[in-house]
């Protein structure tokens, strides 16, 4: 019989490490087996203790928490939830960074205005625990990985000049599709930067993303990528219509459908017992509605099934399904239920779906007379 | 003003063993006899540098506030924290750093 999991606490404040190892500990699959006050003494430990996860704060003293991620994803890659507090976005964008660095998960501390209790928090961080543990992570040297292709040569990107080699999807030409709706889990802002980073500014199409995250980190999300990608990226509003050329998140707190073909989308609360908010199956199946075969849906890396029947609605009504592959997965579980399904034309590995999507949606230059 | 003896201390951290309620107040005390008079010295000068140790420290009173059960305190440095990250007026984050000694001078050792 196995013992405990060990985690590392990292957090300068000693209260909060002191309410982490209580809630931790409170499951008895996990011991806190070492606390940190800052990034310097979080990367000693890991490489010491080498603990089965990481709880992490970004606001640290001596090295800040993203420097620490990037730093233990570099050489002893380990499972990395972030716990941070925020004011007005600003380490959301933070914790965008660390995601980027090769953290899974981020979980917002609680404050005195926002729902729940403490004890609530407690469990819901002993659950994000239980997946983050399972999450296959690999050694993440961001230098290299903005190098190789593996996520996009960010520096590459400034300017919004579009990055659109050619590669291929083996599927008919979509040019005349109107939006391309992605849907991402665990692991999805690393999957969203890769793939995004090869579209170009000027895509004729409007892309919509509904991405699994906790509340109040979309519009982080959004102010990330959009520094990051050549197409602009917004957060979308009840109302508003998607553009073309230009990324809309999908925020929190509901469901975002798309009402028409004109592209007007509405924010509506989620259905009684959904789990995952904003749901990706609501938003693709009202794709697959107002749209049929004028759309693409993509399902990148992520835990549990959301996605799968919308994906597949939309294959049913004529639209091309994409899939991340098993072997560049976070997390192969919402690309795995499609496949089940049958709800995919293509599995691809994440390197290539953005490619794909460009070789699908850019209509071909003509050839020279 | 809220004191650590006025109950305040919400039903979800009651939930707590009472031996981590227990440590969890003891750092609490620590924390704020550590970071309080570095917030009035930099509240009172409005010295650049003490202003920047005074975000870290208003950022951590405020998540450890709300930890112990201090809910107004918490508020009150999420403020005076906003104020700074926003460039907003120091004279402002002086007044709400004064609010905040009001409601956590009874934690000093």
């Amino acid at each position: 019989m196995t013992g405990p999991l060990g985690v590392v606490v990292v957090d300068d404040s000693a209260v909060q490490r002191r309410f982490l190892r209580s809630a931790i500990e409170a499951a008895s699959e996990f011991t806190v087996v070492g606390e940190a006050r800052n990034g310097s003494e979080a990367v000693s430990l890991v490489e010491r203790l080498r603990p089965a996860a990481v709880v992490m704060d970004l606001d640290l003293p001596v090295m800040g928490g993203v420097e620490a991620i990037e730093r233990i994803m570099a050489r002893w890659a380990t499972p990395i939830l972030v716990y941070s507090a925020f004011v007005g976005g600003s380490d959301s964008t933070n914790a965008m960074e660390a995601l980027a660095a090769g953290a899974v998960d981020v979980l917002a501390k609680p404050g005195p205005d926002d729902p729940g209790t403490l004890a609530e928090c407690a469990e819901d961080l002993r659950r994000r625990l239980r997946v983050v543990v399972r999450i296959r992570v690999i050694t993440h040297p961001r230098g290299r990985l903005r190098s190789t292709g593996a996520a996009p040569a960010v520096a590459a990107v400034e300017g919004r000049r579009p990055l659109c080699p050619a590669s291929a999807a083996g599927a008919p030409s979509r040019a005349g599709a109107r939006l391309v709706v992605i849907g991402a889990s665990t692991g999805g802002p690393q999957a969203l930067l890769t793939v995004l980073s090869a579209l170009p500014a000027d895509l004729d199409q409007a892309v919509l993303v509904v991405q699994h995250m906790a509340e109040g980190f979309i519009p982080g999300l959004a102010t990330w990528l959009d520094h990051l990608v050549p197409p602009r990226v917004v957060v979308g509003e009840s109302g508003r219509r998607l553009l073309p050329g230009t990324v809309t998140i999908a925020p929190s707190g509901g469901n975002l459908l798309v009402q028409d073909d004109r592209l007007r989308v509405l924010c509506v609360p989620p259905e009684p017992g959904q789990f995952h908010v904003p749901g990706i199956d609501a938003t693709m199946r009202s794709v697959a509605d107002a749209l049929g075969p004028d759309a693409v849906g993509v399902l990148l890396t992520g835990m549990g099934r959301d996605g799968a029947a919308g994906l597949l609605a939309m294959r049913a009504r004529g639209g091309l399904t994409l899939g991340q592959d098993e072997a560049s997965s976070a997390v192969y579980g919402m690309p795995a239920a499609a496949a089940a399904l049958d709800a995919l034309d293509r599995q691809l590995p994440l390197a290539e779906i953005g490619p794909a999507l460009c070789e699908l949606l850019v209509p071909a230059a003509p050839a020279p007379r | 003003m809220s004191t650590p003896n006025d109950g305040a201390v919400r039903a979800a951290l009651a939930r707590l063993p009472e031996s981590v309620i227990a440590d969890l107040r003891e750092a609490f005390a620590d924390e704020v006899t550590e970071r309080l008079p570095r917030l009035r010295n930099a509240a009172r000068t409005l010295d650049p540098k003490q202003v920047e140790q005074a975000l870290r420290d208003v950022h951590t009173l405020g998540s450890s506030a709300y930890v112990v059960g201090e809910d107004e305190a918490a508020r009150t440095a999420r403020a005076a924290e906003a104020v700074l990250v926003d460039d907003g007026p120091l004279e402002m984050f002086a007044g709400l750093v004064a609010d905040l000694d009001k409601r956590l001078c009874a934690w000093e050792r």
